[in-house]
């Protein structure tokens, strides 16, 4: 029955062999991420890492179930102000106060599910807004986290006590790690379900609930499930935050931070681990850089909600499914090709500029992979932005491009020259990135304008050079690594 | 078997099902009438969707009128839907081994051997790793059938497992569906629309008509009863009230 032109299935692969990649991924982070960043980025990345884990929690929620819940970045207070509370009060160790905090969070969580097997959509969504809500309000009136001693322990005037790093790690450099080892952990136990039995019910109970029920799946237990395991981990997230700090603060869990973490996880991707990565970075680390840069982090908020509007519009899988689907139609060797030559370029710019003191090595690498990245993905995109001032427009300017392009490849022709047609093209798209990212390095970094132009163009031109003169070497090359790793989707040309 | 006995089905006003009482006990038991006739709603009583006013159903001797939806899956009542259940992300193994979850069995391997068992029998062995999205309409329905085959069932239901399918795929479908009571040891009740179809695969069939039993019987001599006809076409009368 099989047809011969149908492209094979790749297999899923077994449930290890689908978490490892995500688990390599934390490790090799875990291990040179305190090399790579400063003191203020590892903490950055700290509290980046437990945002992470609360973002899983979300996605676990609305990707698998559907299910909206607004609620979970207060659940993340709650699990750290009783890992705060139990430390202050009984003196136990670390780690039994995050486990228990995190399981006393996931009991909170199983308890706001119970009208989530009823609810779902908008009033779901509504309802875990108020509870976020509620949860705020208490935190203010018992006085959220005081660091006084016993139980309730209220700290009046007096100095707020910090609970100490866990005996593993008491450096920055040792909890980023033991936060990586804990977030491995909780999104590996995330990604572990939906491979395995769970994942296979709440594939049944997503499609529809009536068909779940005829094969007697018990949707009840498994939706009670995804909401005590959500609530357990960003329980966990919230008891890793405490101990990053020290302290929590009763401001610290807002409501509009729960709707934030929901929102990019949206934009991030609920159905891939990655879009969890993602989310992450966007809540902390973009305001962070921007922050560092002197300009108000704030207004990371302002591309949150075009970015929000943009992934709504492009499809629901947010940018992880993007990058998952642009991953199945990439060929191997475009791949190895590509992040050699783009880390070559980059490298040596960067060098070159700290060697003649132009600008900073983080900051030429960063520029020189923009201009490469813009260069790869902006063509299609200048055209399409023509669109925004109407068809005709949009039309017009192609024509013109069109006939100057066909004037031009004969004046080439005539000289006794190889005729490219695409070279006004080509030549625009190179000036427009070099001016308008120049533009925006020197409006919002600080960075020379020439000395960006400098960077922007040489990174396009080296680019360009190695492609004329190295191409019979990479050819050969290329194609002995596609027969090597072969991809069903990919178009081999 | 299936034993209905005064069954009435009420929704507000509407009587989808009106006083049915009938015993099905052949191998493979179509159901076809016009629309509203209440197929579906009787597919529903029996899978526990919908309780039923007055009456009782029966399947195997076994009451199912109280039982909970969930729990009739574990007295061997398999269904299929008219919209296809198949979850876009997951393949199609994964799909049909859902079901084995929570399905009894004594071993490991006995699962297994269900799941690729029911996949190969209905002649999807080669797209076991295919995501739920890129199968075809043909394809998606047939999964249907092998989910519906796992777990020593006693009854397959199957709502429309023939919409939307071209002859040949339809041919193929006939096989299957023929060869299900000697494969799970399992009695069908098919209901379709398309004729050829029920005629192809039952040894009976009944005919729903406004929640009244029209006729049941033979297939062929059911379809060729003058009153189904009616039913199913309308009369000349009829057109000319119409016109």
């Amino acid at each position: 029955m099989a047809r011969i032109k149908d492209k094979p299935d790749i297999p899923p692969g077994t449930p290890f062999q689908r978490v490892r990649p995500m688990l390599i991924t934390f490790f090799v982070v875990a291990l040179i991420g305190p090399w790579v960043f400063s003191s203020y980025w590892l903490n950055t990345f700290s509290t980046v890492a437990c945002l992470v884990l609360a973002s899983g929690t979300v996605a676990l929620l609305y990707g698998q179930l559907g299910m909206v819940s607004l609620a979970q970045f207060a659940l993340a207070g709650v699990g750290g102000w009783f890992c705060l509370r139990l430390i202050h009060g009984t003196g136990m160790p670390f780690e039994l106060a995050l486990v228990l905090g995190a399981l006393i969070a996931g009991l909170f969580g199983l308890i706001l599910g119970l009208p989530a097997l009823r609810m779902r959509g908008l009033y779901l969504a509504l309802l875990t807004l108020m509870i976020a809500a509620a949860v705020q309000v208490v935190f203010n009136v018992i006085g959220f986290p005081d660091g006084g001693t016993g139980l309730a322990g209220h700290v009046i005037n007096g100095k707020r006590m910090m609970i100490s790093r866990p005996v593993l790690a008491p450096s920055d450099t040792d909890y980023f790690r033991y936060i990586m080892f804990w977030l491995a952990i909780g999104m590996g136990l995330i990604e572990w379900a939906r491979a395995t039995l769970p994942g296979r019910a709440w594939g049944l109970i997503r499609k529809s609930e009536a068909a779940a029920i005829a094969a007697g799946v018990s949707v009840v237990r498994y939706k009670a499930l995804a909401f005590a395991m959500a609530g357990t981990l960003a329980g966990l997230a919230g008891g890793l935050l405490a101990g990053l700090n020290g302290q929590l603060d009763n401001t610290g869990f807002p409501v509009s931070q729960s709707i934030l973490l929901y929102a990019l996880t949206i934009v991030g991707g609920a159905y891939h681990w990655m879009g969890a990565v993602f989310a992450g970075l966007l809540i902390r680390a973009l305001p962070a850089l921007l922050n560092d840069h002197g300009v108000d982090g704030n207004l990371s908020n302002a591309f949150y909600g075009f970015a929000l509007l943009v992934s709504l519009i492009q499809g629901r899988k947010g940018l992880a499914g993007q990058l998952a689907d642009f991953y199945k139609f990439v060929r191997i060797s475009r791949i190895v090709e590509g992040s050699i030559i783009w880390a070559l370029i980059s490298i040596g710019l960067a060098l070159a500029a700290v060697r003649f003191e132009a600008m900073g090595f983080a900051g030429a690498l960063f520029l020189s992979l923009i201009a490469l990245l813009f260069r790869q993905a902006i063509p299609g995109v200048c055209w399409l932005l023509l669109g925004f001032f109407g068809k005709r427009v949009q039309d017009t300017a192609e024509d013109v491009e069109a006939w100057l392009s066909l004037r031009l490849s004969r004046l080439i022709s005539a000289v006794g020259l190889m005729p490219d047609h695409r070279i006004l093209k080509r030549t625009l798209n190179v000036l427009f990135i070099g001016f308008f990212v120049g533009w925006i390095v020197n409006g919002v970094f600080d960075v020379d304008y020439n000395v960006a132009l400098t960077i922007i163009w040489s990174s396009i031109a080296i680019r360009f050079l190695i492609q004329l003169l190295l191409y019979p070497t990479i050819l050969p090359l290329r194609k002995a690594i596609d027969e090597k790793y072969p991809k069903p989707f990919a178009a081999y040309r | 078997m299936i034993e209905i006995n005064d069954l009435c089905v009420q929704f507000g006003g509407v009587k989808p099902i009106d006083g049915l009482t009938v015993t099905l006990n052949r191998p493979i038991v179509g159901l076809i009438g016009p629309n509203g006739a209440g197929k579906t709603t009787l597919l529903n009583v029996l899978s526990g969707f919908v309780e039923p006013r007055r009456g009782w159903v029966k399947v195997n001797g076994q009451m199912m009128t109280g039982v909970p939806a969930h729990k009739r899956a574990e007295f061997g009542l398999r269904r299929t839907f008219q919209t296809d259940q198949i979850a876009d992300d997951l393949t199609l193994l994964e799909n049909v081994q859902a079901i084995a979850d929570h399905a009894q069995f004594d071993t490991h391997d006995a699962q297994k051997k269900a799941v690729y068992g029911a996949i190969d029998f209905v002649g999807l062995s080669h797209r076991l790793n295919r995501k739920g999205d890129a199968l075809s309409t043909e394809e998606r329905h047939l999964a249907e059938v092998a989910k519906a085959l796992i777990g020593n069932p006693k009854l397959v239901m199957l709502d429309e497992p023939g919409a939307g399918m071209s002859e040949t795929e339809s041919e193929h479908l006939q096989k299957v569906i023929r060869g299900i009571p000697g494969y799970a040891k399992a009695q069908v009740f098919l209901i379709d629309h398309d004729v050829e179809l029920i005629a192809a695969c039952c040894n009976e069939t009944m005919v729903l008509d406004f929640g009244k039993l029209l006729a049941l019987g033979p297939t062929l001599e059911v379809l060729k009863n003058p009153d189904v006809q009616k039913a199913y076409l309308g009369s000349f009368d009829d057109l000319e009230v119409a016109a």
